[in-house]
Order: C-alpha cells, then sequence, then structure tokens
C-alpha cells in the first residue's frame, strides 16, 4: 500500500506495479497528481509540470496492477510486516463514481462558485468539482460545504442535469479493509501559513502571495490562464519582490530548517515572471543561496546574468499595503543600506511544513516522527527510507524537504526496499 | 483596588499634563495612584550589554523599594515602563543576576512585583466595556491615530503588552472613548528616539513619515503614551514645517488627556499648555471643549 498520491507515491506506485506486485494507492484528495499538480513549471529545466506529471498519472490510472482509492483516509492499522489489515474510510463523494462517465456536466452548471484551495483562494471553483481537467480518475465530488443543497436545501442542478444518475446526496463515508504486506508513506507538505507572519501582513494583504500561489498563477490551467496578474485589482505587477527563507532558518520564531527547494523555485519564479513581464523587475531577498543539484547553480547565474534579477543579500522586516503598492522594507547587508521597494506583489518562498494530518497518521501506525512532525527515518545516512516499523517505509517530502528529482529517488529507494523485503519471504 | 505609582521625570517637567490627567482620571474611574517615595530615574535605557549590571540598578533599587510598599506597579512613560519591566522581567528570571544586583541594593527582591502600564490597567482591571460606561462625553467624530511607537511592543518576549506586528489595544481605548480609531502603517515605527538631540535630521524624517501616514489614512489627532516620542512628533512639527512647506500641523495629546476630555473634566485642567501644537481649535470645532 501507498499513502499518498504525489509525484512520489505514484512513482512508488508504478515501480510496485511493474515489479509485478499488487498495489494500493491511497489519496486523501478526489485525484492524484498533488503538490506537482500545482506547479507551473519545474526547474532547472523550465518544462512544464503538467506535461510531466500527466503521463505518470494516467500510467497510474490504468496500472492493472494498481488498485486507485482517491477521496480515501488511512483509518487504522492492524497487523505487522507480511500482514498489515488497514482500514480506509471512503470519503462521501455524493457522487456514484461507478456511474460517473467525468463528462463534466455538472461542474460546467453548478451555480456555487467559491474560492478554489487547489488555486490558493485565488481562482473561483465550484462546489461539485475535480481538481483539474486531466484529473485521473477523471470524477468529481461535492464539497457540501460549498454546496447550495447542503446549506440550504434546495438547487439540485447537477442531479437534475446528471445524464446517468450519478448524484447522491445521501452517500456515507464507507469503510473498506485491505490487507497489504507493506507500506509507504508518502504524504507530501505543506507551505507555512502566510497568516502566521505579523511582519509580512499576517496574510491580509491581498497583494502577498505565497510560491505555490506563484504557481498557480503562471500556469495556464490557473486562475489567469497564465497571465502574472496580482490578485487585488488584476494589473499586471512591474515591480515584483520575492522573499526566501520565509519561516525557514529562523530559529527563533518559525522553523530551524532549510526548505531546500526555495532558492531554487524563486529563482524559477523571477526568470518566469521576467519572461512574461518584459519591463518588469524582479527583486530576491536571500539569505544564501543553496543551488546544489546538477544544473542548479547554473541556472541561478542565468537568472543573475542575462535575465537582470536582482539579487539582495538581507531580510525584509515589514511589508504593508501603502495605496495600491505594498511596501517592502529590508536591508541589503552587502552595502550595509536600508533597501525600501514600492511593489505590486510580493511572494513569499514559505517554509515546508508537514502535512496537517501527517502526526495523525504516524500515530496510527505507530511510526517516529521528528521535532517538527516530519515522519523519522530509521537512520539519518544509510536508512531513510526505513522507519521504526519494519514493513512500513517512508518517502518523498514526508521525511523532509526534497525537490522533484529527490523525493521521486526517495520513492524508487522505497519502492525497491518493498520489493527486498518481498523476495526475503 | 490603588496601584504603586511611578512617575519618572519627564512627567515632573516636560509632561506635567501627563502626569496629572493620569492622576484625576484614576480617582473618576475609582482607583487610586500611590507615588513612590523617594524614587529615582529609571536609568532611561535598558542596557544592550548582558553584562552591564550598572546599568540596572536604578530601576531594581526603584522595583525593590516598591515591593516595600505594595504588588502592582504602575508607570505612564513608554520608555520608563519597557525598563522597569524589562528589569523585573530579569529579576524574576536570572538568579545570578538577580543576586548580584540584590547585592549591590543591599535588598532582597525576588521579581515579584505585577508591572503595569496603566493602558493595561484601564483594560485588565478597569475593562473597556465598564470604561465605556463610565465616559461622560464621548469623543464622537474624532479621527484619532494611535501611536505604539517601540517601547510599549519590543521586545515582544519580554513586554507581552500587545502583538508586536499589529496591536490594537491603544485602538481599542480609542474606541471606548467613542473616538474613531484611524489605521495606519506607521503606527508602530520609531520615532527618532533620542536622535533628535544628535541627528536631529534624522528624527524629523521619522516624525514626518509617521505623522504623514496618519494625516493620510485620515488622522484628526495623534495619540501618544511616551514623551520621548511626543517630542519627537509634537515639538518637532515646527521643524517639519520649514523642511516641507505644505505639512499641516495635527495635534498630539498623551492618552490621558483624550480620556481626560471623555471623562468630562475641564479642559483648563488638562494641561494643554504644554502640548506644541495647539489642540483647543480642533476641540472646539468637534464641540469637545
Amino acid at each position: 500500500m501507498v499513502i499518498g498520491g504525489g509525484i512520489a507515491g505514484i512513482s512508488a506506485s508504478i515501480d510496485l506495479g511493474n515489479g509485478g506486485y499488487e498495489v494500493v494507492l491511497v489519496e486523501k484528495l478526489p485525484s492524484i497528481g498533488g503538490r506537482m499538480l500545482q506547479l507551473s513549471e519545474t526547474f532547472p529545466t523550465l518544462d512544464c509540470a503538467q506535461c510531466t506529471l500527466t503521463p505518470k498519472t494516467v500510467e497510474t490510472g490504468q496500472h492493472s496492477h494498481i488498485k486507485l482509492l482517491t477521496y480515501s483516509e488511512v483509518d487504522g492499522v492492524e497487523g505487522r510486516a507480511g500482514d498489515f489489515r488497514v482500514n480506509i474510510r471512503r470519503k462521501a463523494a455524493y457522487v456514484d463514481w461507478d456511474k460517473c462517465t467525468g463528462c463534466g456536466l455538472c461542474q460546467q452548471k453548478c451555480p456555487s462558485k467559491n474560492p478554489s484551495e487547489f488555486d490558493r483562494g485565488m481562482g473561483l471553483g465550484k462546489a461539485i468539482y475535480t481538481l483539474s481537467p486531466q484529473a485521473v480518475p477523471n470524477k468529481p465530488v461535492i464539497n457540501p460545504s460549498n454546496c447550495r443543497y447542503f446549506k440550504e436545501g434546495k438547487c439540485k442542478v447537477c442531479q437534475k442535469l446528471c445524464p446517468v444518475g450519478a448524484i447522491d446526496y445521501e452517500q456515507k463515508d464507507r469503510f473498506v479493509e485491505e490487507r497489504v504486506g507493506a507500506m509507504i508513506i508518502a504524504v507530501g507538505f505543506d507551505l507555512i501559513p502566510r497568516e502566521t507572519f505579523g511582519e509580512y501582513g499576517y496574510g491580509e494583504v491581498p497583494d502577498v502571495i505565497d510560491g505555490l500561489a506563484f504557481e498557480r498563477l503562471n500556469s495556464a490551467s490557473g486562475p489567469t490562464t497564465g497571465e502574472i496578474r496580482r490578485p487585488s485589482d488584476g494589473k499586471i505587477p512591474k515591480e515584483v519582490v520575492f522573499i526566501q527563507c520565509t519561516g525557514s532558518r529562523d530559529p527563533e520564531r518559525y522553523m530551524p530548517y532549510c526548505s531546500r527547494v526555495c532558492c531554487m523555485y524563486t529563482a524559477k519564479h523571477a526568470r518566469l515572471y521576467k519572461h512574461k513581464v518584459h519591463d518588469g523587475q524582479a527583486y530576491i531577498f536571500y539569505m544564501d543561496i543553496r543551488s546544489t543539484g546538477k544544473g542548479y547553480e547554473e541556472f541561478i547565474q542565468q537568472g543573475m546574468e542575462e535575465e537582470g534579477i536582482l539579487y539582495l543579500r538581507g531580510r525584509v522586516s515589514r511589508i504593508f499595503r501603502d495605496g495600491d503598492k505594498v511596501m517592502v522594507w529590508g536591508v541589503d547587508t552587502l552595502t550595509g543600506k536600508k533597501v525600501e521597494v514600492a511593489a505590486d506583489m510580493v511572494v513569499l518562498a514559505t517554509a515546508i511544513v508537514p502535512q496537517k494530518e501527517s502526526k495523525d497518521l504516524a500515530r496510527k501506525l505507530g511510526v517516529k516522527t521528528d521535532d517538527h512532525g516530519f515522519l523519522a527515518e530509521a537512520e539519518r545516512k544509510l536508512r531513510t527510507v526505513d522507519t521504526n516499523i519494519e514493513g512500513i517505509y517512508i518517502a518523498g517530502c514526508a521525511q523532509g524537504p526534497k525537490d522533484i528529482a529527490d523525493a521521486v529517488a526517495h520513492a524508487n529507494a522505497a519502492a525497491s526496499k518493498v520489493q527486498g523485503l518481498f523476495a526475503k519471504h | 483596588m490603588d496601584y504603586l505609582y511611578f512617575p519618572g521625570c519627564t512627567l515632573y517637567t516636560k509632561a506635567k499634563n501627563f502626569d496629572q490627567t493620569a492622576r484625576d482620571c484614576s480617582l473618576l474611574l475609582g482607583f487610586e495612584l500611590k507615588e513612590l517615595k523617594n524614587w529615582t530615574c529609571c536609568g532611561a535605557t535598558f542596557p544592550l550589554a548582558t553584562d552591564n549590571i550598572m546599568a540596572l540598578l536604578p530601576p531594581s533599587r526603584i522595583l525593590a523599594n516598591a515591593r516595600e510598599e505594595g504588588t502592582a506597579l504602575t508607570t505612564l512613560c513608554a520608555v520608563c515602563y519597557n525598563v522597569i519591566k524589562r528589569t523585573n522581567r530579569l529579576i524574576q528570571g536570572d538568579g545570578e543576576k538577580r543576586d548580584k544586583i540584590n547585592n549591590f541594593i543591599e535588598k532582597n527582591y525576588q521579581g515579584d512585583l505585577r508591572i503595569l502600564h496603566y493602558l493595561e490597567i484601564l483594560k485588565q482591571e478597569v475593562g473597556f466595556p465598564q470604561l465605556k460606561e463610565k465616559v461622560k462625553r464621548p469623543l464622537s467624530g474624532l479621527k484619532a491615530a494611535a501611536y505604539y511607537g517601540c517601547m510599549l511592543l519590543r521586545p515582544f518576549e519580554e513586554m507581552g503588552f500587545d502583538d508586536k506586528e499589529r496591536p490594537t489595544l491603544f485602538e481599542e481605548f480609542l474606541r471606548a472613548l467613542g473616538a474613531e480609531a484611524v489605521e495606519y502603517p506607521y503606527k508602530i515605527e520609531c520615532c527618532g528616539s533620542f536622535q533628535s538631540v544628535g541627528a536631529p535630521d534624522v528624527a524629523t524624517e521619522c516624525a514626518y513619515k509617521i505623522l504623514g501616514s496618519a494625516i493620510k489614512n485620515g488622522a484628526e489627532v495623534m495619540v501618544s503614551t511616551c514623551p520621548m516620542c511626543t517630542f519627537n512628533i509634537d515639538h518637532k512639527q515646527s521643524d517639519i514645517k520649514e523642511k516641507y512647506l505644505g505639512f499641516q500641523s495635527v495635534p498630539v495629546f498623551y492618552f490621558t488627556q483624550l480620556l481626560g476630555i471623555a471623562m468630562g473634566l475641564d479642559y483648563r485642567t488638562l494641561g494643554f499648555d504644554q502640548n506644541a501644537v495647539d489642540p483647543l481649535p480642533l476641540l472646539q470645532k468637534k464641540g469637545l471643549l
């Protein structure tokens, strides 16, 4: 069983499926793809994230050895390596997926529009939704807290229109039991909420967004269909400030660790911004630049030298709204001067933190977590995919911050550990 | 309940109006400020060097003497409050320094005084809803900008006064008096402090930014908790006017002066003669005299 259908979980599942093992992939969201599906382009190659990912999600969905349980969560586990009995809650989708053909009519006609979580609150999503047009599986769910029928008792537009009668408002959570020999936990990460940062306006300045929100803005499938337009008034921002290490490497107040991907994705953001807004200026406040992957340093240098991105070594102490500008006060420690930028938009590279549920899941499985709530590996250097429980492995950002390449390699390692375990017995 | 009261030097000289209005209002609100006997200067800055014990002695002596007279100490000036509260916390938490200080001042003070700013008394002990009921002359229609400055709030871990990035206590107070509290981004910025002595231009610039930001957001008056801040944002308005010709001056009140107006005190007892920018024309226009 693989828990978590992001790029790590998908990679591990495909490895195991190709190896001939039966895989159950459990994902809490309605479809697989995880965080990577939210990204626009990826470093250091700047290729489209969805173009890289979609073949993988489709392969997972169609794989004869992979059983997808999306919109599902692990409720409890018994047993041990070789014989785990996992109780899985299949959340009520209010749509009978066996009947649903994925035609999308219900989503088109649903009258309830709400800020979309997938688009980091910027675009509008319907109460009956899939995460993307290429969702795997391409089956919608109803969010009862946004649905007019659930809130006000009337509407039922989707039920009336559905050509196959798949809408079922009476559906309840179901529980199924799966018996598996080993488990890989690949539940991924979250970002520390921008509301955490008082100095950056407690998330209340609309044009101060986080990195994932910038990914959505820049994404062709995002709320602005890929045009860089700021959330407050839809203007194209001409001065954009990027702030690295927001909440990372700050032991006194937030997270002491380095989130590992921010230096690279901030450089990527600034470059992508320049590709779309040629007369715009991008500023990056940084502490150090950590570009240790293959081709990474070259990527950063190119941004600095060829694309005119202004790197300022220092921290930002305050951000506030002044008219339609976002004032940024910082320091350039190389010149020792105070820097004040009247920006149009600010992008915070907020720290990677564990998923809220990962601690709870770890408790159910008996797996240890570290000081910050990431799942703990059995040993820091030599056993980074094993846990303290035999037969349970970890992959990707569930163990700690990683970029895509590292997360996939970690998942490949976890899958081969499982195959090793099975081959032994 | 009565509170021990440490006025501090400025409140006996340049900020008599702050002192007097606080005392008068407390009586109307049902508590008394009992001035400490034989108090001295608080030292005016909390030392930045951790081994600078000497600078901690004046506030420590004030605290030790106060403990002999009672259990809760209040003060008005934000600088004194900062020095005294931080010293108290240090004595409370650091046994080694506590012993050293006690040896020096020949006392045995354990850091067990409650240190409250006057605004904290109003919020925690009187209560803003209760204060609102006691208001005789609501400051309706007055757009007031609360100016916190640095000393009330920072360092947050030690002061614990209110949220360090976006405090609201002062605004709650103004609303209890019936005024409209103006939000503006510079309310927690530095006034320039003692730069007004060594580098007056720096302080003028700070004050100009603070006042400009408040005015831009609709402020008709500024409200301060600190004689140092008041000097920079009130008395230096003449310098600002010389540098920025279009600058329209704005009255600066101690919060206790506004409290006095709201409590129905005669304006002649509120010490407006010590305010640099005369607030009377505006108060008259607003019907608050």
